[in-house]
């Protein structure tokens, strides 16, 4: 056991403990706490917590080890340059309706916002997605904090998984949004400041980055450029994956609801984008080379990180290394796991069993489904299969594949109805699955066909049946005013 | 831009479908560049490299860092539009 590494693990996890014990209480206060933080973050805040959102353990395992293998040319575009185009698209199109949305109708979740504009049962199946992609996606989560838990502490894996796991679930079953905004916002900071700090540390380890580019380009010829072994259309698919993810994942589209007014959650979503792409770039071109030129033949392209890490850090920044890694994979982990009890307690629970369920009654089983999904993710994290980075890209894929049709129709397409909705969500999730299983596209590329299925399927749907009633419309129409919000409010008071 | 062609709005419209949104222009634009970067420098061109990087790779970031730039510019534009 590496002692000073053991401190600042320690310590960061009594930090994330003691954040969630500060919100306790005020997260038990209602819905609006609980899922939406009771609309008091400010956009610097969101913007780092929604980045940490975004960095997970691919970002500092999988897609790192893929900026190693296949070069960084790939990672740029597929990884940096997509999210921030995603968190930008999200700002443009999708934050300032869906925003107004939240605040007129008091919800807090995606699904809420298509059963509304479309049906019960296109919320159900979207429900159901992220009851399903979700937890999936944890599980390589907990899996790269097992591997770093047991690298960097040298305690055995599954007690990494169980430690890590434990503490995660504690925080957001205490603190709700508040605790995991607050953490995330922290980790987000550490994280961001680690990778591109161990990138400057090589850049100047190297004496400069045109020395260490040289020397790592003498190890993989292919660094900085295309990788001649990787298809064009798994580049492309990658990137369009990223791009649709980050626009459409309901975890992220959550993290809108929390800030104080529109204009916060749009400034908060281009201070992320421009944080994701120094990261991925910046911190990545130094880390990745300085790894080709320590490590020229690294078995474990996991590893790519904490081998660099290991070269140019003392303990005390290893240590702190360690926390950031964690820090990506429980910042990730949280709003997940948030969005998926988010999910079920007011789109199943409350739908199907108990319509006149109480806040506290919803905040109680969000309780349990998060104990529940935390608990079965865990175990899965125990039985290691695939690389992360491939299970983390395939998902990505899916999310984007489902969401982000129906999603910009809804805002954007008057025409858009309920079997188009419907169509859309079923289309491209059934389409995605089938494709991947089929091989008939490279691995990744499977996103290049299942989205346009998807819209295919939107278009055909709406036309073949009738259109939105005008009440719809109008809604529609008012989430892209400012003054329905000033409206509602001017009510409300006249009322009061 | 394809619902606008489709549904045939004027560009003067005022209803948020329209050529005047800046939120969708911006959309469109942004988003039209990064496909255009992808069709027009991908292929055979993928081999052309300025400092070592390729071509494609370095319109990409200029891509990116004019939408980071131009999404902070938005904000106040975005705003000035819906209140209207």
């Amino acid at each position: 056991m590496k002692q000073m590494e053991l401190v600042i693990f320690v310590a960061y996890f009594s930090m994330c403990i003691g954040i969630a014990l500060y919100f306790r209480k005020v997260a038990g206060k209602g819905e609006s706490t609980y899922w939406g933080a009771n609309r008091s973050i400010g956009f610097f805040v969101n913007g780092v917590a929604l980045f940490s959102t975004l960095v997970s353990a691919a970002s500092f395992m999988g897609f790192l080890g893929l900026a190693y293998r296949l070069g960084w040319s790939l990672t740029t575009m597929a990884f940096g340059v997509s999210s921030t185009l995603g968190f930008i698209f999200c700002m443009l199109l999708a934050s300032g309706p869906l925003r107004r949305f939240s605040e007129l109708r008091g919800k807090f979740t995606m699904t809420s916002f298509f059963a509304e504009r479309y049906s019960s049962a296109t919320a159900l199946a979207t429900t159901i997605f992220v009851l399903i992609l979700f937890p999936a996606y944890i599980v390589p989560q907990l899996m790269g904090a097992g591997l770093a838990g047991a690298y960097m502490l040298g305690i055995e894996f599954k007690y990494a998984v169980l430690i890590v796991g434990t503490v995660y679930m504690a925080y957001v079953l205490l603190g709700g949004m508040l605790s995991v905004t607050w953490t995330d916002f922290i980790q987000g900071l550490l994280l961001f400041c680690l990778m591109v700090g161990l990138s400057l540390t090589a850049i100047v380890h190297f004496g400069g980055l045109g020395p260490l580019l040289s020397q790592a380009v003498a190890v993989n010829p292919h660094y900085l450029g295309i990788h001649p072994k990787t298809s064009i259309w798994t580049y492309f698919g990658i990137s369009l994956g990223v791009f649709m993810f980050v626009l459409s994942s309901p975890h992220i589209i959550m993290r809108l609801f929390t800030t104080k007014n529109v204009n916060q959650g749009r400034a908060s979503l281009s201070l992320t984008a421009g944080l994701s792409l120094v990261f991925h770039l910046l911190g990545y071109i130094g880390v990745a080379a300085a790894a080709l030129v320590f490590e020229p033949k690294l078995a474990k392209i996991d590893n790519t990180f904490i081998v660099v890490m290991d070269r140019l850090f003392s303990p005390f920044m290893r240590g702190l290394a360690l926390a950031a890694i964690l820090a990506a994979i429980m910042s990730t982990t949280s709003g997940m796991l948030l969005a998926v009890a988010a999910e079920f307690s007011n789109n199943i629970y409350k739908k199907f069993f108990n319509q006149d369920a109480s806040e506290s009654q919803v905040i109680r089983v969000a309780k349990i489904v998060i104990c529940s999904v935390g608990l079965l993710t865990m175990i899965l994290a125990l039985f290691q299969t695939k690389s992360i980075g491939v299970i983390v890209g395939l998902l990505v894929e899916g999310t984007g594949s489902s969401f982000v049709v129906p999603l910009l129709a809804g805002l954007w397409w008057k025409r858009a109805n309920a079997l188009g909705g419907f169509l859309s969500v079923m289309g491209g999730f059934i389409t995605f699955i089938a494709i991947h299983f089929s091989g008939v596209v490279p691995m990744f590329a499977e996103i290049l066909i299942s989205l346009p299925a998807s819209a295919l399927f939107m278009v055909i749907g709406s036309l073949v049946s009738a259109p939105p009633s005008s009440k719809t419309l109008e809604f529609m129409q008012s989430l892209h005013q400012s003054r329905s919000l000033t409206d509602q409010k001017s009510t409300t008071g006249v009322a009061a | 831009l394809i619902i606008i062609i489709i549904e045939r709005r004027p560009a003067m419209s005022k209803d948020y479908i329209s050529g005047k949104n800046p939120g969708l222009i911006l959309g469109i634009v942004i988003f039209s560049l990064w496909l255009l970067c992808w069709i027009g420098l991908m292929g055979r061109f993928s081999a052309i490299q300025f400092a070592g990087i390729p071509i494609i790779t370095w319109a990409m970031m200029v891509v990116g860092v004019t939408a980071v730039i131009a999404s902070v510019i938005a904000i106040p534009i975005l705003s000035k539009w819906e209140d209207s």
